[in-house]
């Protein structure tokens, strides 16, 4: 089902492109995250759409930003990319918290560009990490936590096969208000399940 | 289809001005579409699969409310 193709890339781990014998969608691409990512990175994060629904809305500089991507590239329990979109970088998405215990992990995307943004681009990007974190990291479970107001993402995830296992009230604590947080779970066997009459194009992932 | 045109109106009206397209031409961009899908599973007590969410079934008004003929 995989293609494995070795390729220069600034990351710390191999240097590998991961190829679905699927249907790909030639112009989308995860590429590792850089240090010189970082201001872009920086500018994403502290922007109003997207800092809304994430647990804090940080005040960062270059120095904290470029410490906090340090420490990144030092935990192997996570990774970070950039998502390309016609060779324009539009968003980030990560995996993190990886368990090889419990064999769990979270994971996170944010579109910062909006013109890029499209439900097909979305769920291509979603559909093709699922795969990497079920079949390449053999990992068994996705859990997220999502704010409960975030209807849209809550809706999509759902859609994906995630399930809600429980609501976190009064969670988060922003901005003088109390948010509820919605955790939403799924396994390899949910995932298999989703997967099976979903012809989702799958995207470039570079390691 | 009056009630659907109703949600199509007060989610994104440019969709009923542009007849064909819809999601091909980013008329409607991902967020009105979830938006759009989940107000139309709430109204027809229909649930779409992710698999059928495609420019084929929802390019245009027509095509939207033929797949939920379909569903129901």
């Amino acid at each position: 089902m995989y293609r494995w193709k070795r390729c220069k890339s600034s990351s710390a781990r191999a240097d590998v492109i991961i190829e679905w014998r699927l249907v790909i969608i030639d112009n989308i691409v995860l590429r590792p995250m850089t240090m010189e990512d970082q201001e872009m990175v920086m500018k994403w994060r502290t922007l109003p759409e997207i800092t809304k629904y994430m647990n804090t809305d940080p005040v960062i500089d270059m120095d904290k930003q470029r410490a906090w991507f340090e420490k990144q590239q030092q935990d192997s329990t996570c990774y970070n990319w950039i998502i390309v979109v016609d060779d324009v970088p539009v968003g980030v998405t990560s995996i993190s918290k990886i368990d090889k215990v419990n064999r769990t992990c979270t994971r996170g995307t944010y579109i910062a560009v909006q013109e890029k943004r499209s439900f097909e681009m979305i769920t291509s990007v979603y559909a093709s990490q699922f795969d990497f974190i079920f079949d390449i990291l053999q990992l068994n479970k996705i859990e997220i936590e999502v704010f409960l107001e975030n209807k849209n993402v809550v809706f999509l995830s759902k859609k994906c096969g995630f399930k809600q296992e429980g609501i976190l009230r009064e969670h988060i604590y922003k901005n003088g208000t109390y948010y509820d947080i919605v955790l939403l779970g799924m396994t390899a066997e949910d995932w298999k399940e989703r997967k099976k009459n979903w012809n989702y194009k799958a995207v470039k992932i570079i390691i | 289809m009056d009630r659907l045109i109703k949600i199509l109106q007060g989610i994104n009206p440019l969709v009923l001005e542009k007849k064909e397209k819809i999601i091909t031409d980013s008329v409607v961009d991902s967020v009105d579409l979830v938006e759009i899908i989940g107000e139309i599973e709430q109204e027809f007590n229909i649930e779409i699969p992710i698999e059928l969410i495609t420019p084929d079934n929802f390019d245009s008004v027509e095509k939207m409310w033929e797949l939920i003929v379909e569903l129901m």
